[in-house]
């Protein structure tokens, strides 16, 4: 069986009872939705060799078997939330091909659909989809005759288990298993960024313990000695001196003098660690950053086309922030914390383990309010963070937009929708604030309790001689400082998690394998001639959906081939995959003999430009825009080539001429200039190869008509392909293409395409209708 | 009587006449237009034109303009979109499906309803948390469910009527239409997110 779904045991004894033979199924489905379109199980199953499909519905076992002779044609009505599966059925069966001719065969397929009817096979929400499509890709194989392997890229889709424990990836477009990542292997990884800085890492660690024995000394010195021995009176108790015994004017100098050091001291330690965090922190987020960036440079087109901008962007700037925080504030404090509070444990059993007792009787009560009512507090803070951020977006929003809301004399109803997210904001603030300013009071005074009970229990003591004064302040010195790393902890794992997943992230993106990479035995060449052989080339960037089928044909050096299509029908597809941006899915492409998988990407691009639909221009000058291939170029040859592009005219008539800044919040330049631009970095290349993508279609035609002539002077002798909707665009091409469906419907000259009455022809008749209207004045 | 034409989508292989030929959407109402059920359990439309001339689709699609605020009104009725046409021509526009009769009422809204699955949240059973991946156990009025939404931010969108939805990994679609007719358990799981 096809590794798609796995019946169950029941499933298996269903489908058994009903007299099929689940132990010869091709491909088994299971749906997440019944008939009724509810929530439940129904399994499909492929039989081939007894040409049935089975559906069993596992609520009400309701049975039902379809031939697959008479049901044909499935397709997959896609909702916004779920899936219908749809398949013709109808009394004849299916025509086969035979002998017929494509024509005859396509006549009596044609007269098969007109008999038949549509009739639902199941219903499957999102979460199924792409199974849903497999299975009906692997039932149109079979239809087809073709066999489908195990082994089949269809099934590479989904199914993705971790190696680990085998659980099926919650998110089948990250690979990240909940279960199994080691918190700890990350964080032995992130340590590796603070490799190289062992000295500060040291330096930092020996600063919070040493703080952390000053700030735990600190009670001792100014209550036990300096109190006890110092202020108070000399007492002796059975013969041994208890108190007093530095009873004098220069130890009170003294004591001040220690207490100061100690003070001077603690403050260096922290100037000292800071500095040192200062100095390793902001290294490893550089490091880091440049890390992701550089990984992110090497990926290939199809991971930037999963992963939006705004998301890659919050990685490399916020991911990194967040680990170098959780190093620099987390982990410094969380071992000054543990060390405190096991410090302090001991101390306070150690100085008065009666009085310790009654000071823990809140810390439970403490530690539950910590527990259970910050991440309410957390969360309410992070409710409050979001509603002021839709405020802020909303806020930009309407200020960018500040032409068409005074266009449309909208600035009351603007007013307005401000005042809403304000008040919603305002609600969060007030609701957090209430909250918090409740939770701490109450903290507070449960800690407050147990110190007024410290204040009589101790009391009584001192005056039972059980302590002295010193040791009974010095012990209310450490009560207050039990609570802050009771306080600590609790956030602590929340921040782990965070940061965990900030490192998975950043991991994720550092491991992943860029799909194109150099075969090792890749082959360097100087120049392309440019002879292009697409063999029977197959490819899609969602396997659901093909945009090439079955793709073959030849180009010329020299030749100046057109392509033309509606949109969506893989034009620009075969650009990317000439430059090789993707890799084919099947079939095989060659550049002078060579397949474009034994070239070096290097030199593939190096020798090939794109001039494609979407401009992208730097921030920078317009001279580094169009030297961005080519820094080494002469000012001559950047001149030339925006004269050629017929750009050089409107550069002049800018102030700053070839040294204007372009680019985000600098001079905007119109679709056309951009363009031009554009034209003017890929002809700077003297590329072997020039593909221009729907390359003039913002501009007008006088314009195109320019570049197009300009064009045509450079591209003497060079390889050109034209991917045009526009056909005027494509007059100077010596061959054309009509893409279709992913498949090559025609080629050949204008001539004879226009002699063909297919595709081209009618484009070419609706083009230039639409002209004559135009010229007729409709 | 004027003859039936035929509009039979798998048929129509010239998808080009496409290119030349726009239907004219027309108002749909009990008067041109009469909706069954197809024989595969779907829906078809018999149409007069204004010139009395009938059509016959043997299978239609429906679409709500305004799935949300509005599902009632403004329900396009198009032509399906096929392996072979890839895009189907709109016939025409209900402007209140209240118009026809019940039982077209309840043929449309049960294939309406089909295709905006959005199933009620009644009861939150419960809300985990693992490494920014939220795992939801609910009743809905499509029976017991699990998914995972990730980015909880972004993902639990509040309407102005305070009506929620939320988007699971998969791109399901679930709803709240009140949250205060939620019990006491089920809100607080939630509460914060909202």
């Amino acid at each position: 069986m096809l590794p798609l779904d796995k019946l169950t045991e029941k499933a298996y004894s269903d489908f058994a009872s009903k007299g099929c033979d689940p132990a010869a199924f091709d491909a088994v489905l299971s749906l997440d939705m019944n008939l009724s379109g509810d929530f439940g199980q129904t399994w499909l199953a492929l039989d081939r060799t007894r040409k049935r499909l089975y559906r069993l519905s596992e609520d009400d076992g309701a049975f039902a078997e379809f031939s697959l002779a008479l049901t044909a044609e499935p397709y997959v009505d896609n909702y916004t939330s779920s899936n219908r599966l749809l398949a013709h059925e109808c009394q004849e069966p299916v025509p086969e091909k035979g002998e017929l001719d494509e024509k005859e065969y396509e006549k009596l397929l044609e007269d098969w659909r007109r008999s038949r009817t549509t009739v639902t096979i199941g219903y499957c929400t999102n979460a199924c989809k792409r199974k849903l499509f497999a299975f009906v890709h692997i039932w149109e194989r079979f239809a087809r005759g073709q066999e489908v392997g195990e082994d089949d890229p269809i099934f590479e889709q989904f199914n993705a288990k971790c190696p680990k424990c085998g659980t099926v990836y919650a998110d089948q477009q990250r690979r990240i298993c909940n279960h199994c990542i080691k918190k700890s292997a990350t964080m032995v990884r992130l340590l590796a960024y603070f490799k190289p800085f062992k000295l500060q890492f040291a330096t930092v660690m020996f600063c919070l313990v040493a703080s952390a024995v000053i700030s735990l000394l600190t009670p001792i010195v100014s209550n036990r000695i300096f109190y006890d021995q110092v202020i108070a009176p000399e007492k002796w108790v059975d013969g041994v001196q208890v108190q007093g015994k530095l009873h004098s004017i220069e130890w009170v100098y003294i004591m001040v003098a220690i207490l100061f050091g100690m003070a001077v001291l603690s403050l260096l330690i922290g100037i000292l660690q800071n500095r040192a965090n200062a100095y390793m922190s902001t290294r490893v987020t550089k490091n880091m950053k440049n890390d992701l960036f550089r990984a992110l440079q090497g990926l290939s087109l199809s991971y930037f086309n999963q992963n939006p901008t705004g998301r890659l962007i919050n990685r490399v700037n916020y991911d990194a922030v967040k680990i170098r925080s959780f190093y620099i504030d987390g982990v410094p404090h969380f071992i000054v914390n543990m060390l405190n509070f096991i410090g302090l444990t001991i101390f306070l059993f150690s100085l008065n383990w009666k009085l310790t007792l009654v000071v823990y009787i809140p810390v439970p009560i403490v530690v539950c309010i910590f527990k259970f009512m910050l991440p309410k507090l957390w969360r309410m803070y992070s409710r409050q963070w979001r509603r002021s951020s839709s405020l802020n977006a909303m806020l930009g929003d309407s200020l960018n937009g500040i032409r068409v809301v005074k266009a449309f004399a909208k600035e009351a109803e603007e007013t307005n929708r401000f005042y809403q997210y304000a008040e919603k904001l305002y609600q969060a603030n007030l609701q957090t604030n209430l909250v918090h300013l409740t939770i701490f009071p109450v903290i507070g005074l449960l800690i407050g309790i147990s110190s007024q009970a410290i204040w009589g229990f101790g009391g009584f003591m001192v005056m039972d001689d059980f302590m002295t004064y010193g040791e009974f302040a010095t012990y209310l010195g450490y009560v207050g400082m039990i609570f802050g790393p009771l306080n600590f902890f609790t956030n602590f794992t929340n921040m782990l998690t965070d940061t965990i997943n900030s490192a998975v992230r950043m991991f994720e993106t550092l491991d992943m394998i860029p799909e194109i990479t150099d075969a090792p035995d890749a082959v360097e060449l100087d120049t392309i001639r440019g002879d292009i052989v697409f063999d029977h080339v197959g490819f899609h960037y969602n396997p659901n959906r093909p945009i090439l089928k079955d793709v073959s044909f030849t180009i010329h050096a020299g030749d100046h081939v057109g392509l033309v299509g509606h949109t969506g029908s893989g034009k620009s597809t075969i650009a990317n995959l000439i430059t090789r941006m993707y890799d084919v899915i099947s079939g095989s492409i060659s550049i002078d003999g060579h397949n474009v998988k034994e070239i070096k990407v290097d030199t593939l691009r190096r020798n090939i430009a794109i001039v494609s639909q979407e401009i992208y221009l730097f921030r920078g000058t317009i001279a580094e825009n169009i030297r961005y291939a080519r820094p080494e170029a002469t000012m001559e040859e950047v001149i030339a080539a925006a004269r050629a592009a017929n750009a050089h005219d409107f550069i002049m008539r800018l102030p700053e001429g070839y040294e204007t800044l372009i680019g985000i919040g600098s001079r905007s330049l119109s679709g056309g200039e951009r363009q031009r631009i554009s034209i003017a970095r890929a002809l700077l290349m003297k590329p072997s190869l020039l593909i221009l993508d729907e390359a003039t279609a913002a501009m007008d035609t006088e314009t195109e008509r320019l570049i197009s002539d300009a064009i045509e002077k450079l591209i003497q002798g060079r390889t050109t392909i034209t991917i045009a909707h526009r056909l005027s665009t494509l007059k100077d091409c010596n061959y054309l293409m009509a893409i279709e469906h992913g498949e090559i419907a025609e080629q050949g000259t204008a001539e004879e395409l226009m002699e063909k009455k297919g595709v081209y022809y009618k484009l070419y008749t609706l083009q230039s209708e639409q002209m004559k209207k135009v010229m007729a004045g409709l | 009587m004027a003859e039936t034409k035929v509009n039979n989508p798998a048929a129509e292989n010239d998808e080009d006449a496409a290119l030349f030929e726009k239907r004219e959407s027309v108002m749909l109402t009990p008067e041109n237009a009469v909706f069954s059920r197809s024989e595969g359990g779907l829906i078809s439309l018999d149409l007069t034109g204004p010139d009395g001339e009938k059509e016959h689709f043997e299978r239609v699609v429906v679409l709500r303009s305004f799935p949300i605020t509005d599902p009632d009104e403004y329900i396009a009725v198009r032509e399906p979109e096929t392996r072979k046409s890839r895009r189907g021509h709109e016939i025409g526009l209900i402007r209140h499906i209240r118009e026809f009769d019940e039982a077209t009422v309840a043929l449309l809204t049960e294939e309406l309803d089909r295709r905006y699955f959005t199933p009620e949240i009644h009861r939150i059973l419960s809300v985990k948390d693992k490494l920014g991946y939220y795992y939801w156990d609910a009743e809905t009025s499509a029976g017991k469910v699990s998914f995972v939404v990730n980015n909880i931010s972004s993902n639990i969108r509040i309407l102005e009527d305070e009506r929620i939805f939320i988007f699971d990994i998969d791109g399901n679609c679930f709803q709240i239409s009140d949250v205060t007719k939620l019990d006491r358990a089920s809100y607080r799981k939630i509460e914060i997110y909202l």
